[in-house]
């Protein structure tokens, strides 16, 4: 039985505010865990340096990491050393 | 208003009756004439259109996708060479469902190089995807271009429009043109379609195994649907013209043994023989279609039902059993022959007409042949 | 930094709107951050409207049913970025002047070094000869990688690709790179710089500036590529820095004919350093250290960086 039955337009072209979700956080083999809030509001441009947008800041101080969308990379653990530490999954 | 005007300068008028959104264009004989007379209207503030001299037909094309997909009433024109060198666009533009307007004077694509006419440069195009239109002279070169925007934007499926390089787009003949208040008209205000400037939208994504068959499987249908659609802004024209046109044109077939299927200007000679034949009693018919993508099989079946058929190809499909055209009419009729002639500009006038007509009338001919080769050239 | 973190801040949440996560570019890859940060850094009242070209930002980022651009994008063919948006930028022209169009909007190709050296010079040559308004900003990893690194023009001298191995009998790409800039500046366009993400304060400058001009304008981003060139993927901040700060990849802007040098290292790093970061050189240090190699590199780095500082 189809359960939901999708539809894909002329050419398969795409509507931002239809664009299905994908969620990249399965592919990590490592985890980010944030040690010092404090040193993290100093560095906001690590938000932009993150490929996926994954390290969430709010009015400048950081707020959380999405774990939904994080590859576990490490370019954040690597360019604020000691402050973000990468854990085994 | 009568107008002595030859095929290049009517699509280039038709054009800047309608004033579009953008042209982007790249010059190759035997168009030239379209996009320098077209230059020349922007250049004199004719028209207020937005016109993208090219660095080759490849980016013509690919910004006549761009301009369509922001939503811009666009037309290019080529021929040859460049319609080969755009293909691969060419098959993106149709893909993507795009609205555009293509006039291609028909050249055939070399080596060795040509100049002049036959159709191996539309018929790289027939599995594409647009719509594809021959026209036989200048009246409906101008008809069709006109025609041929209000098919786009309906369908939503590009459309090429056919005319014989240096026979229809350098000949000149008195047609009778609408006026800029009656083109307009019929053309209409542009129709709203998804573009990348009023909403946000991603065009040209990938779409691997799990959807891709099901998008092409859509693009198919629609076009083989799209013939309602050209017949009835046909009929749409003819209140304002009062010209009609179908999807094909045919003489004489309802009683007809013998017919005679061709495309182009070469239809001219051709009718105009079986015209001659029948005032000796004859029973000889012609055919030519007007539409070819999408082909009317169904249409055309019917009509050539237990007729002997002698299609004409003007292109060569090497390696096949016979001719392009001649593939597609091959399971018609009741008997079939092909003949290929006219490649690279080689005349097929009245006096060719008479005389190939004449052969087929009189005795056996073979299968497949080329008509017309010089018997004082050893090749 | 001296971009301030508010601002930072800013940048980023219109990055992610422009470019939101859930594309499948490999972990580690800098390609979002520079899209991203180029989409931050559009004007407020404008939209940015984006082409881009076959190569590893189109594959990853829209495959039906996901898109991570949350703004208008298009992409045609492998070598048209260019002369697609062209044909945008003009529809754009024609329907403002017909009234159907109040908004503004910044036109933005962004493609790899093999669609934009290679099989898109000529589009590209042909949009900036016609002057259109468009920003062309060019992620360069040295090499076609979406198909799995095989090389490029802008493939740097001796680099083993998967095209120009280093075997027995050859020492990898026997060619030097093309200087884009250069090709690009014979344009007579009013700006073009060179920038790297991991400087970010002068990458957001150099995208400020440009978006500033109207006409054709040019950024040549480097992009290391952790996958293509085989360094684990924290490294790519460490690699890109060392680009630069070995003169390899220097900082320059080029605006309206004048050269610029942004960054002039006060002591640079010899160029082995940034050799010894990836893989790509990997046949210069094993199974023998090549020094005449490594010294040729390091002359034609040299010489080049004093080049651009008398232009």
């Amino acid at each position: 039985m189809v359960k939901e039955i999708k539809k894909v337009d002329l050419g398969a072209r795409i509507l931002a505010s239809e664009s299905e979700e994908y969620q990249t956080g399965s592919w990590r083999k490592e985890i980010p865990v944030v040690k010092d809030k404090e040193e993290m509001n100093k560095h906001v441009e690590i938000a932009l340096y993150c490929p996926e947008a994954a390290i969430v800041y709010v009015g400048g101080k950081y707020s959380h990491i999405d774990y939904k969308f994080c590859k576990g990379c490490g370019i954040c653990a690597n360019y604020l050393k000691k402050v973000i530490e990468m854990k085994r999954v | 208003m009568r107008a002595l005007i030859n095929g290049n300068y009517a699509v280039s008028y038709a054009m800047m009756q309608i004033n579009p959104d953008v042209c982007a264009s790249y010059p190759i004989t035997p168009q030239t004439q379209i996009i320098e007379t077209f230059s020349k209207y922007v250049a004199d503030g004719k028209v207020t259109t937005e016109n993208i001299l090219a660095e080759s037909e490849h980016s013509a094309m690919s910004a006549c996708i761009g301009a369509s997909a922001a939503g811009a009433r666009v037309f290019t024109a080529t021929a040859s060479q460049g319609l080969a060198y755009m293909i691969e666009v060419i098959y993106i533009a149709a893909g993507l469902r795009l609205p555009m307007t293509m006039v291609v004077g028909n050249r055939g694509i070399g080596a060795p190089l040509l100049l002049h006419c036959d159709y191996s440069d539309s018929f790289l195009a027939r599995d594409s995807g647009w719509i594809q239109i021959y026209c036989k002279d200048v009246q409906e070169v101008y008809d069709t271009t006109l025609m041929a925007v209000k098919i786009t934007e309906e369908t939503k499926i590009p459309v090429m429009v056919m005319m014989d390089g240096f026979y229809t787009t350098h000949g000149e003949q008195v047609i009778d043109t609408l006026s800029t208040k009656q083109a307009v008209n019929f053309v209409g205000k542009k129709p709203k379609w998804p573009n990348m400037l009023d909403s946000k939208i991603t065009f040209g994504n990938v779409s691997l195994t799990d959807s891709n068959i099901e998008v092409r499987e859509r693009q198919w249908r629609d076009l083989a649907n799209s013939s309602k659609s050209i017949l009835g802004i046909q009929k749409g024209f003819e209140k304002f013209s009062k010209r009609n046109y179908g999807l094909y044109e045919s003489y004489g077939l309802k009683d007809a043994n013998t017919v005679f299927v061709t495309m182009g200007s070469s239809y001219q000679a051709i009718e105009l023989t079986c015209q001659e034949l029948r005032k000796k009693g004859k029973k000889v018919g012609c055919l030519r279609p007007r539409v070819y993508r999408p082909f009317p099989y169904n249409e055309l079946r019917a009509e050539l039902k237990g007729k002997k058929i002698i299609v004409l190809d003007r292109a060569i499909s090497h390696g096949a059993e016979f001719g392009p055209m001649g593939l597609e009419f091959q399971g018609m009729g009741r008997e079939f022959y092909n003949v290929v002639y006219g490649i690279g500009g080689r005349d097929f006038g009245l006096e060719e007409a008479k005389d190939l007509v004449g052969k087929f009338l009189k005795g056996k001919q073979k299968k497949f042949q080329f008509y017309g080769l010089r018997k004082d050239l050893k090749n | 930094m001296d971009v301030k973190g508010n601002e930072l801040q800013k940048i980023w949440e219109k990055g992610k709107e422009g470019f939101g996560p859930g594309h499948r570019t490999c972990s580690g890859c800098f390609i979002p951050t520079i899209v991203r940060t180029v989409l931050g850094n559009v004007p407020d009242d404008c939209e940015p409207v984006v082409s881009i070209a076959t190569g590893c930002l189109e594959v990853t980022s829209t495959i039906w049913p996901h898109t991570s651009f949350g703004v208008s994008c298009i992409h045609n063919a492998f070598e048209n970025s260019a002369s697609t948006l062209a044909g945008v930028e003009r529809a754009y022209a024609a329907r403002k002047k017909r009234g159907e169009l109040k908004k503004k909007y910044k036109f933005i190709v962004f493609a790899g070094d093999g669609g934009t050296v290679d099989i898109g010079l000529q589009a590209l040559s042909g949009m900036l000869e016609r002057g259109h308004d468009i920003l062309y900003v060019l992620y360069d990893n040295a090499a076609y990688s979406n198909t799995g690194m095989q090389r490029s023009g802008s493939t740097p001298y001796l680099a083993s690709t998967t095209t120009t191995p280093a075997g027995l009998e050859s020492t990898g790409k026997a060619q030097k790179r093309k200087d884009i800039m250069s090709i690009v500046a014979a344009h007579n366009i009013p700006y073009a710089a060179q920038a790297n993400p991991a400087y970010l304060d002068d990458f957001i400058y150099k995208i400020k500036k440009a978006l500033s001009y109207e006409g054709p304008k040019f950024l040549s981003v480097l992009m290391p590529c952790n996958y293509g060139w085989k360094f684990p993927s924290s490294k790519t901040y460490d690699v890109a820095r060392l680009a630069t700060e070995t003169n390899f990849w220097p900082l320059y802007e080029i605006e309206g004919g004048k050269y610029k040098i942004n960054y002039n290292p006060k002591k640079a790093l010899p160029v082995e350093e940034y050799l010894k970061s990836h893989k790509l050189y990997a046949h210069l240090f094993k199974p023998e250290l090549r020094k005449n190699l490594i010294a040729k590199v390091q002359e034609e780095v040299d010489k080049e960086f004093k080049v651009l500082g008398k232009k």
